[in-house]
């Protein structure tokens, strides 16, 4: 491996710093009482760590091995419901942005038809659009059709932004393959059969990129689940976790609802890191 | 094993003509190499014959039955595309096999059969590999079995070698040629090297601009060339061309360039030419020499060019064009040196300068 220059180590440690500091700071509270947290100068290392917190988001009483009494948390039942929801909001987006998704940018990459360039054009229009300005309106129109505070109208929603910009990202990689299809027909594989058998499997990479990507914005998605779910039984974790802002102060359960919320997208990153490194984004408009 | 005839094929893609009326008649059991420069129509040509594109007009029939209409696998072609393309997700195994998918072989018949092709390129070792994990030459094996393993009518191969280093690629060249007289079935390479298709061609059709300028063989093609540009893309280094005019004195026939003159065969006394005429001399046709000798004309050396076996000396003649002779590796020459060129005169080609077309006359 080729030696980094000292400057260049410092660079790298000023940026790891810049950017794990603040996210250090806040989550290291998830592992203090009220007390250590109050204590001035603050500690930089929790010690004596407790988990107490992670217990009371969920609704259970915790008592320290020092005998402190630690109470549950008055949002444990949001969190619950926020962090179910969540999970089932973010699967069915991944899950229907995939199905969606990957035939149109295939499509939009590999065929030629009437007017493809005009049509590709308002897919990246759609992407473009920043999700506020599109918030009241939906808004009214999910309140007439009975859609506000429901998890069917949130993933509606979410989709809206997910499909464009996977489509958008697919068309990219979709273009990048080799003439396949020529094979293909060779061999005696119909476009259907091409397009199933042969680009979907080989494609798998770029396809999981694709779900990632769908997966982690609508986990991460707050500005719509804030005005359409919150406070609903619909409501999503970040929607939920934004709870502990209104209330009486306790830093330590939304330290410890902000880790549960940085699990499920660690995990995800962690599996496909390696597909996410093979990934070629190529601007899709020549 | 089939004959290919096309006929009057033409293809274009909106106001762009890749191929237009192209006549060509592919006998069976050949090896016959469609070669030209990119953008002449052999891949085009190439993909009317395996049915990937369908021609604007003209017909294409494998044993006088037209296949036009039908689809690739219909037609019994096998195709290995450039850098051997294959499915990345499979492994060599299973490409092979696909290639069966329209056969009514059952299971155990084709894996008998994918062991059959893949032994006759040595690929047998590779069969559980995906095409990641094997060499530029073992995936050009794969995909020569892919191809083999449907015992097709005829093989089609566009640019196979062009992704391999030069070693591996006169390899892989031989054993082409071996396979092709071992199946005994058509085959047709595009390429647009010409030493390749030197060296594998039975025949050889040299392409431009969607047409084809003379179909032959490599022997054929390297010593007559019936037109300018065959003449010019054909042989390595390439023939030099000399524009011009003819001028007959009584019996005698003379080529002469502004200051250059050089004496004609009598053959060509009847050739009529409207604008000029271009004389054409191979380098290895023309002989370096320190003294003026009868018909050799005087010019100074450009630059020498050392290639081991032998030397490329580009010389100035007195008109200060360049031209290539092919001379011993050890003769001793310094830039600026005044020699005398010396042309076989038999062995000289001369073309109508407008036309383009041999002034040779049929035999």
């Amino acid at each position: 491996m080729k030696r980094r220059s000292i400057y260049a180590n410092i660079a790298i440690a000023v940026i790891v710093i810049w950017t794990l500091a603040p996210l250090y700071w806040f989550l290291k509270q998830a592992f203090m009482t009220p007390g250590q947290i109050a204590a001035f100068p603050p500690a930089l290392l929790p010690l004596d760590p407790q988990i107490g917190a992670f217990f009371n988001i969920f609704g259970a009483d915790y008592t320290t091995p020092g005998g402190l009494e630690l109470a549950a948390s008055g949002q444990a039942g949001q969190i619950i419901r926020g962090l179910f929801n969540s999970l089932f909001v973010a699967v069915v987006v991944m899950i229907l942005t995939i199905l969606l998704a990957t035939p149109l940018a295939y499509t939009f990459a590999r065929l030629d038809f009437p007017h493809k360039n005009k049509l590709l054009f308002a897919i990246l229009l759609s992407v473009a659009l920043p999700p506020v300005s599109t918030l009241i309106p939906f808004y009214t129109m999910f309140v007439r059709l009975g859609l506000s505070g429901t998890r069917t109208g949130l993933i509606l929603v979410t989709l809206t932004i997910t499909i464009p910009f996977v489509s958008w990202m697919l068309i990219g990689y979709f273009r990048n393959l080799p003439p396949i299809e020529r094979l293909a027909r060779i061999d005696g594989f119909s476009r259907l059969s091409t397009f199933l058998l042969i680009v979907i499997p080989m494609s798998k990479g770029g396809i999981a990129v694709g779900a990632i990507i769908a997966f982690l914005f609508s986990w991460n998605e707050y500005v719509y689940a804030q005005i359409l779910v919150n406070g609903t039984s619909a409501t999503t974790l970040p929607a939920a976790v934004s709870g502990f802002l209104f209330q009486h102060p306790q830093p330590q359960h939304l330290a410890a609802a902000l880790f549960v919320t940085l699990v499920p997208p660690a995990v995800v990153a962690f599996f496909l890191q390696r597909h996410v490194a093979e990934m070629n984004l190529v601007d899709p408009v020549r | 094993m089939a004959k290919i005839d096309i006929d009057k094929l033409h293809k274009s893609y909106g106001a762009h003509t890749a191929v237009k009326d192209l006549d060509l008649a592919l006998p069976d059991k050949e090896l016959i190499v469609l070669l030209g420069p990119s953008g002449c129509g052999k891949t085009t040509t190439l993909n009317c014959i395996a049915g990937l594109e369908t021609p604007t007009s003209g017909r294409i029939l494998f044993d006088d039955e037209d296949v036009t209409s039908q689809p690739p696998h219909r037609r019994n072609v096998a195709m290995v595309f450039q850098s051997s393309m294959l499915y990345p997700h499979l492994t060599a195994r299973q490409n092979i096999s696909v290639s069966l998918r329209h056969s009514d072989l059952g299971r155990e018949e084709i894996a008998a059969r994918v062991d059959w092709a893949s032994k006759i390129v040595n690929a047998g070792s590779l069969l559980d590999k995906q095409p990641g994990h094997l060499s530029g030459g073992e995936r050009q094996r794969v995909a020569m079995a892919k191809a083999i393993v449907r015992q097709p009518a005829v093989f089609l191969l566009d640019e196979p070698f062009a992704a391999l280093d030069a070693a591996l690629r006169s390899v892989l060249r031989a054993e082409l040629v071996n396979l092709q007289r071992q199946l005994a079935t058509t085959m047709v390479v595009v390429t647009h090297d010409q030493i390749e298709a030197m060296t594998i061609g039975d025949k050889i059709a040299v392409m431009r601009k969607g047409n084809v300028e003379q179909l032959g063989t490599p022997d054929d093609v390297y010593r007559n060339p019936k037109t300018l540009f065959v003449a010019g893309f054909v042989g390595s280094p390439p023939m030099n061309l000399v524009p011009g005019a003819l001028q007959a004195e009584g019996e005698t026939l003379h080529f002469q360039a502004e200051s250059l003159r050089i004496p004609v065969p009598g053959r060509f006394m009847n050739a009529r030419a409207a604008d000029g005429v271009t004389y054409g001399i191979r380098p290895e046709h023309l002989t370096v020499s320190f003294e003026n000798t009868p018909a050799a004309f005087p010019a100074t050396v450009f630059a020498l060019e050392q290639l081991g076996r032998e030397s490329v000396l580009i010389a100035l003649d007195s008109r200060g064009g360049k031209l290539t002779t092919v001379v011993d590796s050890d003769l001793a020459v310094r830039i600026g040196q005044q020699i005398w060129l010396q042309p076989d005169l038999e062995r000289c080609a001369l073309f109508d300068t407008h036309s383009e077309q041999t002034l040779e006359p049929a035999l």
